[in-house]
This record gives structure tokens, C-alpha cells and sequence, in this order.
């Protein structure tokens, strides 16, 4: 059913216009918005015209006065003019719609799977701690996210109104997603409009470096004030394809020093969505493209909070991508056509939108509550964050025959990671939280490179493979990690069509993460491999957090479909903990 | 739903379909390739009329198949489907913020907006880092972390050129261009 059943074209980050989008009152839509009314010429900071790569120049900034008009550049859409923007109070008339937040059946799916933010909301709505969303574009004067919004603490990067501080959507059929990111996090509560966000007294700032999508706005952006901006969230990655997608080094760099250097040294919080690319139907012959989170080079970077999705019966979505690199998992549409429920967010506008969807919607949650525990322990690091949210996730789909044992939190499912957040429990446990420490205290062993060069028997026509395995005797007097954090695997195989591998990790403990499992990839144009290859490919995983680093680790590699053949060249493994 | 998953997963389905003739040929290389340690990803088919570039990212060598039918434009139009659109990859035919297009190893489309990405070998203070700079030859923007620093370039060949030189004058730890990639919403 799922995948088959459904149409190829779907996607989970569709854009439908919502007939909430224009439920605010009319005096309230009035209030900042004007649409392709103005000449540009008239308008305030839009002359345009700039390089790619001048951000030397310091920030345009701008009073957010009345009666001055903003647009994202030449060509834009979409204008903004400015009015005064009293903050009222009252209840918000959308928030029984956010069954994310608080689920009692409302779409007729399971109440109580939601992310239990009504406990955290009794202790912190998330005040002093900032949230910086780097997406296309956001709409930082929609009156439900502007009274959260820093005054010139964003940055556009758009060609055209670059280093303004307006990161403003441009075009309305195309700048619609991270103002409904925004909305997920820090949608102002109370203000007698609209929605909630998860943070709902959190700062807010936007970088819109998706709308360029070059290395340096997007290395800028993940850095961009990291002593002030606490949070990054990234409801982005690499194309869902099915074949590994390795970022440059650019990125591995920048999100390092942000773990590093970010918040005086605590490091900043990366969120990431798991992806949506798993299972769906390609072309007539039925192929099933089915994506693993682990694929996507900045979801499984060391550091980067990978999120998965669940929808309003908390279990998986068709589309939800699996991944040993997960670590927990957050509400997001259904995958059932038949009884579509999607996401109740802010929308461009000055708008609400009931059909925001994909792991794009989970990952601000998770932002969102990383900014309700930052904002009870601001000391909390960038690995307390980590761990607390895998310990207090709750064990979602609790019968599902893939929940695995862990030696932390409720357990471990290569679909849900930790499982579903529970805010109440996480508020809680930071409150009390003795730190880890941040990147100074992190402990790294590296047991070094294994060559065995070994052939992969292919699979029979059942698909039956013989599987191969190599380890590594990682010694206690050479490893001192009495907890994981995270372990990175870095494969290289030669094989003609790497999605036929299936490829695991067992720890000494015994237990597994599956890197990888085999699978068809979408097409590409000049190769035959469409799956790409594992050249040196960083595999993550949070599935071993709480074990002990010492011991017997072992790599498994199978073939899983005939035909094709290669070999296991080499491997090496990297763990991370305390 | 495991099971549903599963049972929709045929990836010999899809390999049934490729030519033996190309498998063949697959297979050849990637042997070959092996045995020179060479990246077998890079054993893509060229097309008669393509021409081969490569960059470093980091120590890593990478090559890249310019793509005669396309461009990028970087002018202030990019719209959601990004810069890239039909039209000639040589110079002639690109506007001042103009760029061809690139497909690198792994099939993933790249092109050249301007500016080079420099990794120091180690941090500097700026006075040190511009004399660095200056020995190099080239102007730098600005400095993005402790190590990464951004080289002025224009838009399009000139930047991949420009990183290559500076990779290969041993002065930095890396150098590579500022490249355009297709990203994905989720």
C-alpha cells in the first residue's frame, strides 16, 4: 500500500493554499502587508545589483518603522509595508488545529501522540534564547512571529538584497517554507492570532541562505552570531535521491566550529530533518527509491541533530527516511492519502496554512523544544542537548517489532531513533542536568584503518546474500570511552551497483546499526550507478549512545540483489563519548 | 509497514533493465580504477563533447564533466528552480555573473558563482593572514571562522582556476571554489 498506492509526485513539502491562510482579521492583514502595489524604484534598501560575495558589508539595517516598505529584491512578488504592530493578547484561535502540540484526537488520529508541551509550556515558553532558522526566506514581519523577532538580527543573502535585514520571502508560488518553519518554533503564544510555536517567547532570527544555496552562504549563515543565536535550525539537506550526497568540507567545517565556538563555547544546536526520501514510486517500473537518512552527508554529520518524523497515530510516514543517525523523532503528516493530515504553521502573508508536511515540519519542533531546555539551563552544551532529548523521548509505536534495546532512553528503532520528543520530560531533566561538558571534554578514539579487501559474494536471485564481516579490536587501554555518544564508520566498497549493499555495525555490546540497507536510487544522468558510490563514505550513528567504547567492533557488508559484484576495501570507525 | 516497505523494495527490478553492454563496461573500469586506487565513481562515460575539470576538496581530488548545454546565471532573477537553465557553457554566451555548469562525481550538478574558499593550515591573526594572502596573490573578503577565510574571484571558470592555483602553491590547507548546489527543502 503506501508507497504503491500513492503518486509519484507527491511531496511532502507541497505547498496548498490553506483556506486559513486568510482567516486573520482583515484589520491585522492590513497591518503589514502590500502587495505589488509599489514601484521598486520607490521602495526603501532595494538598489540591488550586488556580487555573491561581498559579505564584508556590514548588515543594512532598518527601523521597522510604520509606513516603510520592504521587498527581498528586485523582481519580488511580494512587498511589505510596515504598521504599527501593538502586540494584543488573547487565546490563539488555531492552537486546538496544532495537533502537534497537544493531540486529544482532533484529526482522528491517537490522542496523546504529540510532543507533551503543555507540561513545558507550565515551566518556560522559552524566553532569552535565540533561534536562528537558515531556510529560503522568512516572513519576519508576520504578526504572529514579529513580536518574537530580534530588530536586525537577520540577513538576507537573496541576490538583490543582500546583507539587508530582511530576509523576506520574494515570490509568493516559491518563498512559502520558512516562514512556516519559523511558525513551528516561535509563533507568538497569547497574542489573540493564529498559531503557537513550541517556543512560543523564544527570539527568532532568519538567514535565508537557501535562496542562493552556495557554500559560503550557507557556511556564513550556520556561523552567523553563533554567541547570540543558540539554536540553528536547518529544515534542508542534500537532494532525496537515494544516493550518498557528501557536503564540502565547507560544511564540516563550519558546523564544527560552531560546536566549538558557538554560545562561548557550548556549542550551537544544528537541527536537521531525516529526509524524505524513502520509498516512493520513481517510474513505471516500480522501482521503490528508498533513501537512508545516513546518505545525506549534513543530516549524519557528527554534531547535527538528525529528526525523524511521525504522524497524528505516531507512527512513520512512507516518506520518513530511516537511519542509524537518527536521534529522535517529531510530528509530521500522515502518508495515508485517503486521510491526509498535515501541520497547522504560519504561512507568507501574514497567513496560516493546515497542510505544512515532511521532516521540514518536525525538525523546528525539536528546535523549539531545545530552546525551552536552553532557556531553564543556558549552560546545557551542545552534547547535553543530545542526550537529554534521546533519554526523555518516548517510546512511540511501542509494538512495533523494530524497537531495538539501548543503553539509553526507552530503546532504539532505525525508523525512530529514540523516539518521539517529550518536552515536559526534557524541560524537566535540564533543569537538573550536570553537564557533560561541550567539544573540550568530548572524547575521540580512533582504532585505525582496516584493509581486508575482501570480496562480496553476490546475492542469489532470492536476494539472499552471503554476508561478510571484518573487526576491529578496539582495546580498553586505548580507549577510555565508558559512554557513546556518536560513532562515525567511514567505508569505501567497489562494487558495480552499491544499492545492492546492505552494510552494519555491531558494537561489543552486540547490538547493530544498520548504515545502510539495499535499495534503488533515482536515476542519473552519465552514470550507471545510479546509488553512487561509498568512496570513503562517513556513515553516523546515535545508536550506540551509553555503550562502552572498548571492545570488538564489527562491520557486516551483503549483497542483496544478483548480478552485480564488488568488494569490501576498507573501513574505519571513529566513537565519540565520555 | 515494514513488511509493505519491504515488499516494494526490487532493486533487481531496475537492474534488470540495465544493458549487459554497459555493465561490461562498468565492470571493466571499475577493476581497472580499483587497481589504480582512483575513485570508481569517477568512471563515468564522457560524452564526446564534454570537457573534464577537477577542484580539491580538501585533499580530496574531484572531477567535474562540464555540461555543454547548460548555464547558471547569478543575477538577482534566481527563481525557486535555482540558476541553472538551457543555453551555450562557453564564455561567450555568459552574462558578468554568468557560470557553466559542472556535474561532479557523484552526479550532483555544481556551478560557479564567484569567490574561493581557503582553509589555513592553521589559525592566523589577520595581519598574518594577509601577508599570507598577499604572497598568494589574491584579495581576501572576509574571514568566516577561525580558519576559513573567503577569496575574492568572479563568477565562473576563473574561480575553479583560482582555487586550483592556490590549492597547488601549498600555502593553504585547502582551497576550493564557493560552489552553487542544488540543496532540498524537506
Amino acid at each position: 500500500m503506501m508507497g504503491v498506492t500513492l503518486e509519484a509526485s507527491f511531496s511532502p513539502t507541497r505547498s496548498r493554499i490553506s483556506p486559513l491562510r486568510h482567516c486573520l482579521p482583515a484589520s491585522l492583514r492590513s497591518l503589514v502587508l502590500t502587495l505589488s502595489l509599489l514601484a521598486l524604484g520607490l521602495m526603501h534598501g532595494c538598489s540591488g545589483g550586488d556580487a555573491t560575495s561581498d559579505g564584508s558589508t556590514p548588515i543594512d539595517t532598518n527601523p521597522m518603522s510604520p509606513g516603510t516598505v520592504l521587498s527581498a529584491g528586485p523582481g519580488c512578488d511580494l512587498q511589505y509595508t510596515l504598521t504599527d504592530n501593538a502586540v494584543l493578547t488573547g487565546a490563539d484561535p488555531l492552537l486546538a488545529e496544532q495537533w502537534h502540540l497537544r493531540n486529544f484526537g482532533q484529526t482522528g488520529g491517537v490522542a496523546g501522540e504529540d510532543i507533551r508541551v503543555t507540561e513545558a509550556w507550565s515551566i518556560t515558553r522559552g524566553s532569552g534564547v535565540r533561534v536562528a532558522v537558515i531556510d529560503d526566506s522568512v516572513e519576519i514581519v508576520h504578526p504572529d512571529l514579529k513580536p518574537n523577532v530580534i530588530e536586525n538580527g537577520s540577513r538576507s543573502y537573496r541576490v538583490g538584497n543582500r546583507n539587508k535585514a530582511w530576509p523576506l520571502p520574494c515570490k509568493e508560488a516559491e518563498d512559502d517554507h520558512g516562514t512556516s518553519v519559523a511558525g513551528l518554533i516561535a509563533a507568538r503564544d497569547n497574542n489573540g492570532i493564529g498559531v503557537a510555536g513550541v517556543a512560543s517567547r523564544a527570539s527568532l532570527v532568519a538567514f535565508d541562505a537557501l535562496s542562493t544555496s552556495t557554500n559560503l552562504d550557507i557556511a556564513d549563515a550556520l556561523n552567523r552570531d553563533y554567541s547570540l543565536n543558540a539554536i540553528y535550525n536547518n529544515s534542508w539537506g542534500s537532494p532525496d535521491t537515494g544516493g550518498p550526497h557528501k557536503p564540502d568540507s565547507y560544511f564540516s567545517n563550519a558546523i564544527e566550529n560552531g560546536l566549538s565556538n558557538g554560545r562561548g563555547g557550548l556549542g550551537s544546536i544544528f537541527v536537521f530533518p531525516g529526509g524524505n526520501g524513502a520509498c516512493f514510486r520513481e517510474d513505471q517500473n516500480g522501482a521503490c527509491v528508498d533513501d537512508n537518512s545516513n546518505l545525506d552527508g549534513y543530516v549524519n554529520q557528527r554534531g547535527t541533530i538528525a529528526v525523524c518524523a511521525v504522524d497524528d497515530g505516531g507512527k512513520s510516514p512512507w516518506y520518513a527516511e530511516a537511519g542509524a543517525n537518527l536521534l529522535v523523532c517529531a510530528p509530521t503528516s500522515t502518508s495515508d492519502s485517503s486521510r491526509p493530515v498535515d501541520i497547522t504553521t504560519t504561512a507568507i502573508k501574514s497567513g496560516y496554512r493546515s497542510d505544512f508536511s515532511g521532516t521540514s515540519a518536525s525538525a523546528p519542533q525539536v528546535s523549539g523544544l531545545a530552546a525551552l531546555m536552553l532557556s531553564v539551563n543556558p549552560n546545557l552544551s551542545w552534547r547535553d542537548v543530545r542526550l537529554i532529548l534521546a533519554q526523555t523521548a518516548r517510546k512511540n509505536d511501542p509494538t512495533h517489532p523494530d524497537w531495538l534495546p539501548a543503553s539509553t532512553g526507552n530503546g532504539f528503532h532505525h525508523r525512530y531513533g529514540y523516539g518521539v520528543i517529550d518536552a515536559g520530560a526534557a524541560v524537566r531533566a535540564a533543569q537538573s542536568w550536570r553537564s557533560v561538558g561541550g567539544s573540550g571534554s568530548l572524547k575521540t578514539c580512533e582504532p585505525g584503518l582496516r584493509s581486508p579487501n575482501r570480496p562480496i559474494p553476490d546475492a542469489s536471485q532470492s536476494g539472499a546474500g552471503i554476508e561478510i564481516s571484518d573487526s576491529i579490536q578496539v582495546s580498553a587501554a586505548s580507549c577510555d570511552i565508558a559512554s557513546v555518544e556518536f560513532v562515525e564508520v567511514t567505508v569505501t566498497t567497489v562494487h558495480e551497483y552499491t544499492g545492492d549493499l546492505q552494510i552494519k555495525l555491531t558494537s561489543p555490546q552486540g547490538r547493530v546499526s544498520e548504515l545502510v540497507n539495499s535499495r534503488s536510487c533515482k536515476p542519473v544522468q552519465g552514470r550507471s550507478d545510479a546509488c553512487g558510490a561509498y568512496t570513503g563514505w562517513t556513515f553516523g550513528s546515535t545508536r550506540h549512545m551509553g555503550e562502552s567504547g572498548s571492545g570488538n567492533w564489527t562491520l557486516s557488508v551483503a549483497d542483496r540483489a544478483p548480478v552485480d559484484t564488488g568488494r569490501l576495501v576498507s573501513w574505519s570507525i571513529r566513537i565519540h563519548g565520555r | 509497514m515494514a513488511a509493505d516497505r519491504s515488499s516494494m523494495h526490487a532493486p533487481t527490478g531496475r537492474q534488470a533493465q540495465r544493458p549487459r553492454a554497459v555493465l561490461a563496461w562498468v565492470q571493466g573500469c571499475v577493476i581497472a580504477f580499483a587497481a589504480l586506487a582512483i575513485n570508481p565513481a569517477q568512471a563515468q562515460a564522457p560524452t564526446a563533447d564534454a570537457s573534464t575539470h577537477s577542484w580539491h576538496d580538501g585533499q580530496r581530488q574531484r572531477r567535474l564533466t562540464l555540461q555543454p548545454d547548460l548555464q547558471a546565471d547569478f543575477t538577482p532573477q534566481i527563481g525557486k528552480g535555482g540558476p541553472i537553465q538551457p543555453g551555450p557553457s562557453g564564455a561567450a554566451g555568459l552574462s558578468a555573473l554568468g557560470s557553466p555548469v559542472l556535474r561532479d562525481d557523484t552526479g550532483q550538478l555544481r556551478a560557479l558563482p564567484g569567490g574561493v574558499l581557503v582553509i589555513l593550515k592553521s589559525p592566523l591573526d589577520a595581519r598574518a593572514a594577509q601577508t599570507l594572502f598577499k604572497q598568494a596573490g589574491v584579495t581576501a573578503s572576509r574571514q568566516l571562522t577561525e580558519t576559513l577565510w573567503l577569496i575574492e574571484s568572479p563568477a565562473g571558470l576563473a574561480s575553479l582556476e583560482m582555487a586550483n592555483r592556490l590549492h597547488a602553491s601549498g600555502l593553504f590547507a585547502s582551497a576550493q571554489p564557493n560552489w552553487w548546489m542544488k540543496r532540498t527543502l524537506k
